[in-house]
């Protein structure tokens, strides 16, 4: 067997036009799971009775569970409950992601959460302002740039991770990039347009997000100043 | 509900997938230290900025943190035998699958280790090492002896969270068929069509085995800490 450049070039345009499901797969859960772990970062926040304590139990254990064992968990149950529906192994994908999205998102949420220290809250309460706006103009704007190199990490992790979506047959790149290798049974070439797709993604979103990150720290170092 | 889920099968499973757990942590352990020496080995590499191999390591690194586990691991196992059956004799394509899986985790851990490593070389003041080359420490007594025990108790959190996501990522060997716990509740479940018990199993055992770890290195860390100390010290008057 030899390393095929010819084959490398047909793999890469087939998992390039998979790219689109990577992308769905990876920023859908992380937008929806940063919804619900605000909520839940501002529950075990302010130490709300009986939910704080489900919510911690819950990422306790759902931290330690490997990505890939929930999924293939979850896709057992629906095969083994539901009558098989289309879309509906993406379904279980998007859920099982989400999850873990939540779990891991809300921990750095808390984390950068904590870092502010509670004496500003008093002194907003103090001025008279409300919990919301105490929220939002004073904890919030100080959380971002506390909280986006954690993010960064789980963003790009999350992202790239999305690959072991490939055991439940969603098409994403590394099923795509695997697929003219089917003619030659040379599944190597496949496999590194996959990687080279997946670094160049990473790189991209690095790059982002750490334009994103100076962005809002320039205000921080003014405040500072 | 039987069918899907009996107590019985339950537990006679847990035997079973037991046995396995020691490769799962052989898995963790081997390519943990090894990729510590690695990832060490790197880091100074790197601060000696060496030009060539500066730029290689850098891309290395990249390549580590920008893929994913799973592609990292499909490409060592299909490629590895290629390079290396290209320059030897040596039929690499019929080393025992664990191998491979060694190989992708202590190449990985190199590269994510390297870069805590780094960092927390970094943030040891420059004059520390003045000071002991003017107390007449050589380049390698400064090294061992001054930074890298502040540097480790400096690195140390990164490297516990490190070293919990290594075991999650362990349950990936199953992809190219090496049999690890995960593996064998796979094994067991298309065996004997029920796998759900097996798979809850798994589940319980990596949440427990995270929580262990996790309290033991947040035990390590509070032992660590020196604010904590002078704090003790302090209550203690």
């Amino acid at each position: 067997m030899e390393f095929s450049f010819e084959y490398l070039f047909l793999c890469l345009e087939s998992g390039l036009k998979s790219l689109p499901m990577t992308i769905f797969i990876g920023f859908g859960p992380l937008t929806i799971g940063f919804i619900f772990a605000v909520f839940v970062a501002l529950v075990r926040f302010f130490k709300v009775p009986v939910l704080s304590a489900v919510f911690r139990i819950l990422t306790d254990i759902y931290v330690g569970v490997p990505d890939m064992v929930a999924i293939l968990l979850y896709y057992l149950l629906y095969l083994k409950l539901f009558p098989p529906f289309e879309y509906g192994a993406l379904l279980v994908a998007f859920f099982s992601l989400t999850l873990k999205r939540i779990t891991a998102l809300s921990e750095s949420i808390r984390g950068a959460l904590i870092s502010i220290p509670k004496i500003q809250f008093e002194a907003a309460f103090s001025c008279g302002l409300s919990l919301r706006q105490t929220l939002l103009k004073i904890v919030f704007p100080q959380v971002i740039p506390a909280a986006i190199p954690p993010l960064t990490n789980n963003i790009v992790g999350g992202v790239k991770n999305t690959s072991i979506v490939m055991v439940v047959g969603i098409m994403d790149v590394l099923n795509g990039s695997a697929i003219p290798c089917a003619d030659t049974y040379s599944y190597i070439e496949g496999y590194v347009a996959a990687a080279i797709i997946y670094w160049l993604l990473s790189i991209l979103e690095e790059f982002v997000l750490g334009r994103i990150g100076k962005h809002f720290s320039k205000g921080k170092a003014e405040i500072t100043l | 509900m039987d069918d899907l889920f009996s107590f019985e099968r339950f537990l006679e499973n847990i035997p079973k997938l037991a046995i396995k757990l020691p490769i799962t942590y052989e898995i963790v352990f081997v390519s943990f230290i090894l990729g510590a020496a690695l990832a060490l080995a790197l880091a100074v590499l790197i601060m000696k900025r060496i030009p060539v191999i500066n730029q290689i390591i850098k891309i290395f690194i990249s390549y580590e943190r920008g893929t994913p586990m799973l592609v990292q691991l499909l490409v060592v196992y299909y490629g590895f035998p290629l390079i290396i059956e290209s320059i030897s004799e040596i039929q690499a394509s019929r080393w025992e699958r664990i191998n491979f899986v060694y190989i992708t985790f202590i190449l990985n851990q190199g590269a994510f280790l390297c870069e805590i490593f780094k960092s927390a070389i970094s943030s040891i003041p420059k004059v520390q090492i003045e000071a002991a080359y003017s107390c007449g420490l050589t380049k390698t007594q400064t090294f061992f002896k001054i930074i890298l025990p502040q540097a480790l108790r400096v690195a140390f959190p990164n490297l516990g969270i490190d070293f919990l996501g290594l075991f999650q990522e362990s349950s990936l060997v199953f992809m190219i068929g090496a049999i690890d716990i995960f593996g064998l509740a796979q094994a067991i479940g298309s065996n004997t069509g029920y796998a759900v018990e097996a798979y809850l199993i798994v589940v319980i055992i990596f949440a427990l085995n995270n929580f262990i770890f996790g309290k033991l290195i947040s035990f390590f860390e509070s032992k660590m800490s020196f604010s904590r100390k002078i704090k003790s010290i302090k209550g203690g008057e």
